[in-house]
Formats: C-alpha cells, sequence, structure tokens
C-alpha cells in the first residue's frame, strides 16, 4: 500500500497550522479526531475487538506530562519530552496489563472486560486522591514557568496542533509497517477466521497485543498533545470522557475501518458534522454523535472510503489505502 | 463485631443487585449478547418510578409493575431493530450498536429530563433487626427481587417455554432440529430480560434516594457485568448469589476503605470491584458458581 | 526413503475403536489413497497423522522421528500440510495473500520469498489469473484449488488431503488427481488422499491404496489388487471393479 496521500494530508495540515495560527485551534481539533480514529483504527480496525475502556490511553498520556509538570518541577523545556514519553509508556503499559490479562478471552468477554478499565481507573485517580484526585491538575502556571510565557503560549496553540498532527502521521506510519509486514497478514488472518488461523501457526494472542500497545501508545501521545499541553489542564472528568470512544469509532466507522485513509475522511465529515448539529441544535452532539454510529454500523459497516475501495481496481485501491 | 450491620444491609442491596443483573445474564446466555447499554434500562426504570411517585403517587411497586411492561416492550424493540438484523455481521457491530444505543438512551434522557438529580423517598417504616435498623421499603425491595430471581428460575426449569429457552442456551442448531422456534425464544428472552432490568431500576431508587440521573447507567453496566461474570454467565440463580455476594463485599468494602482513612471509599470499593472482574476472568471465566 | 511410518494406531472414543490398529508406510513421492464409506475410521487415521488426536495405542514416525506426541502445529511446520473437506478461506483477503498466509506460517518463509512461493504454488494449481480477485468471489472448485494452493506454499512433504473430490465434475476431479500426481512427481511430496468409497474409481489413479472398514484396514496394495480383493467386495457387495 502507498502511504503518501493520507501523509501529504497530514503535512499539508502541518503547514497550514504553521502558516495561518489563527487557524491552529480549528485544525487541532479537527486533526484530533482523525488522530483519534487513526490511532482506534490500529486495534479495532485490525482486530475487530472492541475496547470500551480505550479512553483510558488518552488519559495516560495527559497525565503522563501532568505529572512531569507538576511534581518534577526545573526539568525546563525538556519537561515536555520528558512528560510525553512517560505519559506513552504508561499508556503502553497499561495496555500491555489490560491486553495480556484480557486479550486471550473472546470478542465479547474481552469487551466486557475493558468496559472497567476507563471507570476502574477513573476511580482509582479520584478514590485514592492521587495526582490532583477529583480536582485534577492545572498545568500553565508550570507551563509558563518551566518553558516561559512565549513559548508556553506557543505550544498550547501552534505546537500541540503540530503534535496532534505528528500522533495522527505516526498512525500512518504504524498502519503501513504492520500491514506490509507478518504482522499484517496474521491480523488479516486472525480477524476474518481465529480457528483457521491457529491451525496455520499462528499465534492470536501476540498480534492482538501488538495491535493493541500500538493503538494504545499513539493515544497516549494524543493525549498528551489535546488535554495537557493544549488545554493545560487535566481533569478526570475531561480525560476519561467515555464520549471519546464513541467518537473514535464514529470516525473511524464513517471512513472505514481497517483503512488508513479513512479516518481523514471521517474525521473531517465528523467535525463538521458535529459543529453544524452544535450551532442548529446545540446540547445535542452526544445523541447525534451516538445515533450516527448506530446508523453506520447497522447500514455501512464498510464506511465511505471502505465502501469506495471495493469497486476500485487493484492499482487504486493501492493508492487510497 | 461492627462490621455486622455493615454485612446485612450489604445482603439487602445485593439482593438488588442481582436482580438488576438477572436480564444481563439471561440474555447473554441464550443469545450469546454482551449487552453493554444494559445500565441504561437501570436507568428508564429509575425514571419510572420517580415519575411515578412524584406525578402520579404510585408507590415503587405498583411502579415496577409499569416498568416491566415498559422494558418489555423496549426489549422487544431492541431485538427487531438492533440485535435480529446484526446477529449475522459480527460480534464487533453488536458491540458497538449497543453501546451506542446505551449513549443515545442517556442522551435523550438528559434532554428530555434534564441532567439534575433527582430522587424521592417513600416511606412504609421501618424494623429493628438489634444491630441494624431496616427501613421496609428496602426490605421489600431486596425480597422482591429474590422473589422475582426464585420465580424466572422455577419459570425456566419447569415449563415448556423454559425448557425451549434451556434447549437454546445449550445448543441453538440443535434446538432449531427439535423444532423450537429459536427465534420466539430470542424475542421473548430479550423481552423479559430487559424488562427485568427495567423493574430492577425501579427497585433500586428505594436505596439511592437522590441519585437519579441520565448517566447513572453507566456504573451498573460495569457493576451487573462484574456480578454476571462471578456468577457464570448464562446462570440466573448464579447471577443472584454474586449480586448478594457483590453487595455485601460493596458495602463491608465500604466499611474497610474508610477505615483505612481512604477519602472516597466508595470510589475506591468500586476500582477494586474492577479488578474482581479481570481476576475472575483469567482465572475463572465461568464463573464462582455453578448453578 | 520412508517418509510416513503408522505404526499399530488405535483410537478409541469411549467403547467405539474408530480406528483399530492400522499401520502402513508411505515414501516420498507416493500417492496413497484411503477409500472406505463414512465410519470407516478415514478421518480419524488423517487426524491422527495430523496431530488432531492423540493414538491410544501405536506410534507414528515422519522421517524416522517419533512425532506421535507433538501438536499439530508443530508437525505442521516439519512438513506436514492439511487441506480440509470444507475450504476455509479468508473471504475477505485476496487469492494472493491467502496463500501468502501459509507460506508465512506454515512454511515459514520471509515476506519476500513468501510472496514468490504464493504465486508459484498459484500457478501450479492453475489460480494464478484470479489472484487479486476476493477469495470470497471464487467457485467452490476454485476454493478447492486454493485450499491446495496453501496447502502447497507451506512448504509439505506430506500432503493431508481430506476428501477434497466431493462436490467436483469428473473433469475437475481428473484435474486435481493428475495435479497432485505432478506434485508427487514433480517435487517428491508424498499425499494421502482420503476417497470416500462411492468414488473409489478415483483410487485407480493412486500409485496405492488402503481400504478401511470398521476402523481395520482390509485391503492394501496397487489400485487394481487392493480395490479388488475378495474382503474388500465382499464387505461391500458391490461389483468387482473394471
Amino acid at each position: 500500500m502507498k502511504p503518501y496521500i493520507p501523509l501529504g494530508i497530514y503535512l499539508a495540515l502541518m503547514a497550514a497550522a504553521f502558516a495561518a495560527p489563527e487557524y491552529s485551534k480549528l485544525i487541532a481539533s479537527v486533526a484530533f479526531f482523525m488522530a483519534l480514529g487513526q490511532a482506534v483504527n490500529i486495534f479495532v480496525g485490525l482486530t475487530r475487538y472492541v475496547d470500551f475502556g480505550y479512553v483510558a490511553f488518552l488519559a495516560m498520556g495527559a497525565y503522563g506530562v501532568g505529572v512531569v509538570l507538576t511534581y518534577l518541577p526545573g526539568l525546563g523545556l525538556a519537561a515536555l519530552p520528558v512528560g510525553i514519553a512517560l505519559g506513552v509508556a504508561m499508556a503502553a503499559a497499561l495496555a500491555a496489563v489490560v491486553g495480556a490479562i484480557a486479550l486471550r478471552l473472546r470478542g465479547a468477554y474481552f469487551a466486557i472486560a475493558t468496559i472497567g478499565v476507563n471507570e476502574g481507573l477513573k476511580h482509582l485517580i479520584v478514590g485514592a486522591n492521587i495526582w490532583g484526585g477529583g480536582a485534577g491538575l492545572i498545568l500553565s502556571s508550570a507551563m509558563f514557568r518551566e518553558f516561559g510565557r512565549e513559548t508556553a503560549l506557543f505550544l498550547s496553540t501552534v505546537g500541540s496542533t503540530a503534535l496532534i498532527l505528528v500522533a495522527g502521521a505516526l498512525a500512518v506510519v504504524a498502519m503501513y509497517l504492520i500491514q506490509s509486514s507478518r504482522a499484517g497478514y496474521a491480523l488479516a488472518a486472525v480477524r476474518q477466521d481465529e480457528d483457521a488461523a491457529k491451525v496455520m501457526g499462528i499465534n492470536p494472542t501476540k498480534y492482538k497485543l501488538l495491535a493493541f500497545m500500538t493503538s494504545a501508545s499513539l493515544s497516549g501521545l494524543l493525549g498528551a498533545s489535546y488535554f495537557a499541553v493544549s488545554n493545560m489542564q487535566v481533569f478526570p472528568e475531561n480525560v476519561f470522557f467515555i464520549e471519546y470512544i464513541l467518537d473514535g469509532m464514529a470516525v473511524m466507522f464513517l471512513g472505514g475501518a481497517a483503512t488508513v485513509t479513512g479516518p481523514i475522511v471521517g474525521g473531517l465529515i465528523y467535525y463538521f458534522a458535529r459543529d453544524l448539529v452544535g450551532q442548529v441544535w446545540p446540547g445535542a452532539q452526544a445523541l447525534v454523535t451516538a445515533l450516527l454510529v448506530f446508523i453506520i454500523v447497522v447500514l455501512l459497516p464498510r464506511g465511505i472510503v471502505g465502501t469506495l475501495r471495493l469497486y476500485l481496481p487493484p492499482k487504486a485501491r493501492e493508492w487510497l489505502p | 463485631m461492627e462490621v455486622i450491620p455493615y454485612f446485612l444491609s450489604g445482603l439487602i442491596i445485593g439482593s438488588v443487585y442481582g436482580l438488576i443483573t438477572l436480564g444481563l445474564s439471561l440474555i447473554f446466555g441464550v443469545l450469546r449478547v454482551a449487552n453493554v447499554a444494559h445500565g441504561s434500562f437501570v436507568m428508564i426504570g429509575a425514571y419510572v418510578a420517580f415519575f411515578g411517585f412524584t406525578l402520579w403517587g404510585a408507590p415503587p411497586p405498583v411502579a415496577g409493575i409499569g416498568a416491566l411492561a415498559l422494558g418489555a416492550g423496549l426489549g422487544a424493540l431492541v431485538y427487531y431493530v438492533v440485535v435480529k438484523p446484526l446477529m449475522k455481521a459480527g460480534e464487533l457491530n453488536i458491540l458497538v450498536a449497543l453501546f451506542a444505543l446505551g449513549l443515545l438512551i442517556a442522551e435523550a434522557a438528559r434532554m428530555a429530563w434534564g441532567p439534575d438529580f433527582r430522587g424521592y423517598t417513600w416511606s412504609i417504616g421501618s424494623v429493628s433487626l438489634g444491630v441494624l435498623v431496616v427501613e421496609l421499603s428496602k426490605a421489600l425491595g431486596a425480597l422482591t427481587a429474590l422473589a422475582i430471581a426464585v420465580g424466572l428460575e422455577v419459570f425456566l426449569r419447569r415449563t415448556y417455554f423454559g425448557r425451549a429457552v434451556r434447549a437454546v442456551v445449550q445448543d441453538p442448531v440443535g434446538a432449531q432440529v427439535v423444532g423450537i422456534d429459536v427465534e420466539r425464544v430470542f424475542l421473548l428472552s430479550t423481552a423479559m430480560g430487559i424488562g427485568i432490568t427495567t423493574l430492577g431500576g425501579v427497585m433500586l431508587t428505594l436505596f439511592i434516594p437522590v441519585g437519579i440521573n441520565p448517566y447513572m447507567g453507566g456504573i451498573y453496566t460495569l457493576i451487573s457485568f462484574v456480578i454476571a461474570v462471578m456468577g457464570g454467565l448464562g446462570s440466573i440463580m448464579g447471577a443472584y448469589m454474586a449480586g448478594l455476594l457483590f453487595g455485601v463485599f460493596q458495602s463491608v468494602g465500604y466499611y474497610v476503605f474508610s477505615l483505612m482513612g481512604f477519602a472516597q471509599p466508595f470510589e475506591m470499593a468500586l476500582f477494586l470491584a474492577f479488578v474482581l472482574l479481570l481476576l475472575i476472568l483469567l482465572f475463572k471465566p465461568t464463573g464462582l458458581f455453578r448453578l | 526413503m520412508t517418509l510416513l511410518k503408522v505404526e499399530h494406531v488405535v483410537k478409541k472414543f469411549g467403547g467405539l475403536r474408530a480406528v483399530d490398529g492400522v499401520s502402513f508406510a508411505l515414501d516420498r513421492g507416493e500417492f496413497l489413497a484411503v477409500v472406505g464409506p463414512n465410519g470407516s475410521g478415514k478421518t480419524t487415521l488423517l487426524n491422527l497423522i495430523n496431530g488432531v488426536y492423540k493414538p491410544d495405542e501405536g506410534r507414528i514416525f515422519f522421517e524416522g522421528a517419533d512425532v506421535t506426541e507433538l501438536p499439530p502445529y508443530k508437525r505442521a511446520r516439519l512438513g506436514m500440510s492439511r487441506a480440509f473437506q470444507v475450504p476455509r478461506p479468508f473471504p475477505e483477503s485476496t487469492v494472493l495473500d491467502n496463500v501468502v498466509v501459509g507460506a508465512l506460517f506454515n512454511g515459514g518463509y520471509d515476506l519476500r520469498r513468501a510472496r514468490n512461493v504464493a504465486e508459484e504454488a498459484l500457478r501450479y494449481v492453475g489460480l494464478y489469473d484470479k489472484r487479486h480477485e476476493l477469495a470470497g468471489r471464487l467457485t467452490f472448485n476454485e476454493l478447492r484449488l486454493l485450499e491446495l494452493a496453501r496447502a502447497l506454499a507451506g512448504n509439505p512433504k506430506l500432503l493431508l488431503l481430506d476428501e477434497v473430490m466431493a462436490g467436483l465434475t469428473p473433469r475437475e476431479i481428473d484435474a486435481l488427481v493428475q495435479l497432485i500426481k505432478r506434485l508427487a512427481e514433480e517435487r517428491g511430496i508424498a499425499a494421502i488422499s482420503l476417497v470416500e468409497h462411492r468414488m473409489r474409481a478415483v483410487a485407480q489413479l493412486a500409485h496405492r491404496v488402503i481400504v478401511m472398514h470398521q476402523g481395520k484396514m482390509i485391503a492394501e496394495g496397487p489400485p487394481e489388487k487392493a480395490l479388488n480383493d475378495p474382503k474388500v467386495v465382499e464387505v461391500y457387495l458391490g461389483r468387482p471393479w473394471r
């Protein structure tokens, strides 16, 4: 497959963010949905398993940055990469733990097991009052102090937008690497017929875990960029907001699960649809999202790009992965 | 011992937790579908109780009957609109569709009734058990739950339809071969399951005087799944017993965590419930009870 | 050189002796047909060789080594490839990708070699032109060939074919049998093919035939001899084959 079109789009958006900073927040919002769909796709699209606790990975990313800025003063600008690295590592670690336990289970059991991850972690943080507990972490003063005012403001606008786009681009690269390796074939086999795959010598758990941890890490980066850096705050109610998995799945299904270009298309449409709803019928976004996901899953399960690809000749299919 | 009153009150609320879980277990057993929208029907039941009481002065037992009927109707609707069309499309589609449905219901509730927390009190006196004073309303709720659990179990074991259901649970294809209308079993099981869940929501309101709100479903979905897995997915009495166990666990856990100085012992108890779920899925996915 | 040696294997299911003391040897490049009606124990025998079942008595040797205790995926890596009676393709993947999976995980090739091996296998069975089609769109006969191509790509020394002739037209059967013989002669790949009793005419094309009845081997040898053996005739009450 040729990842150039999706990568090109992300690069173009990044250029736009730098060239026209007043639009960076808008681009960030659209890009967030694209990248979220992309990251979710790496797991849900490739394995056809669904993780309802997915938001926890975004939260881990956000807390990574939040924790470093709040509890490790004096790192200066290095606090950003360190925080992001910590956030990604925590997300990956969470995926490793949950995955090692739950990925052995079949579809419905796995979904059940993950329902609790999101809530469980949130209750732990709030209940044990760690990392700011229910009150969360406010990062603006720490960011001003460590980065300097100018840089902090830059980061929270254009910088975080760039980071979100990087997350999306990395997700495209990850998809590309996976699909063109043994893992891609293994995952295709596992999601179509897990028993036949086993008979052919494939170890399903190993590959599911790979997809899971990759997806989680990318979401960690995304959470770090979107919540911590961009909004300069980490509240449990925000970062553990279960809505986001629905958003991610909406984008993914709308565009086309297991495709790479799908989430980009899906993200665009989704953002503007939500915006429109917000103007016409404020407060009903979540309702419309849920309804939209419901309808797509029932009526157009392959999504827009997914359905389109079916009718393309093989060569063209390569360019719209 | 000071823990005894917590133990007893845990049993009482546990009974209702068991009731709430029955429908989930039944639907999973018969259709092999994990109803991740489960909690939203509990929420609907809660609102039925609330409006029944505040608008028409109907006491919860009466509201319960209404909720049962309403829930059964909703269940039939869910079956025809969601489950039946998607059963062939794969697990992912059903799970996502149900998840979306659950959120849809919650949002619709919020838009219709507002996000505020509601509640009511229905007091019919209390009785003293020595170490614990039990409100009769709660006792009634617990006993109703027990009655329904036992009733459902008897229904499944003694009646023709009940046996048909059990046949489908064991072997859907074989059941068809011997002439059982599997489709009807699916429909009625879904209707019954959701009906009982909604009724459970009514009984639940006796324990949460101010906790009724559109988003309350989420936590009960989680709790019900923990209980259902503990009791063995598909087992009715297993779900009920596990409900009792969970109630005790939550109550005693609350006591222990507050002794340990946690500021939010309720939240900690819930976190522990989730860990428990993971452990059970890992080591004994068929459940703790074999009933 | 003896590729496979089956020594007095017995498999019981409760009181039923599904396979009751069967022994034979198979050389490289030999095409063996196992004939018998349903219930004679053919599939159980295949499952024993494959490793899906473990024998209650007896031993199985592959290339001289005792493989009786090995699980199926290990036997696959040693060189046994199985094609199933009901093809199980990956319907959403292309024909080529289906075969590549076999090459990657059964045959243990790296990605680049796996693609070449897969293409070659497809050429061999005659599906090369359809390699970019989605497997879900193939005809039944083509799916059979795909199954075979996938088994081939797994770099087998021994092909285990479970009634792969069922449901094919006579011309298709002929082509398939010729293919198997080509593999035997050109690549030295041995094959054991289960043949349902009603299609025992197919067995004429094999190098050797084993006839099974109620778990026991009642005749063995070259096709004309085994199929016309008086015991076989007696059991099936059919006319002598010729």
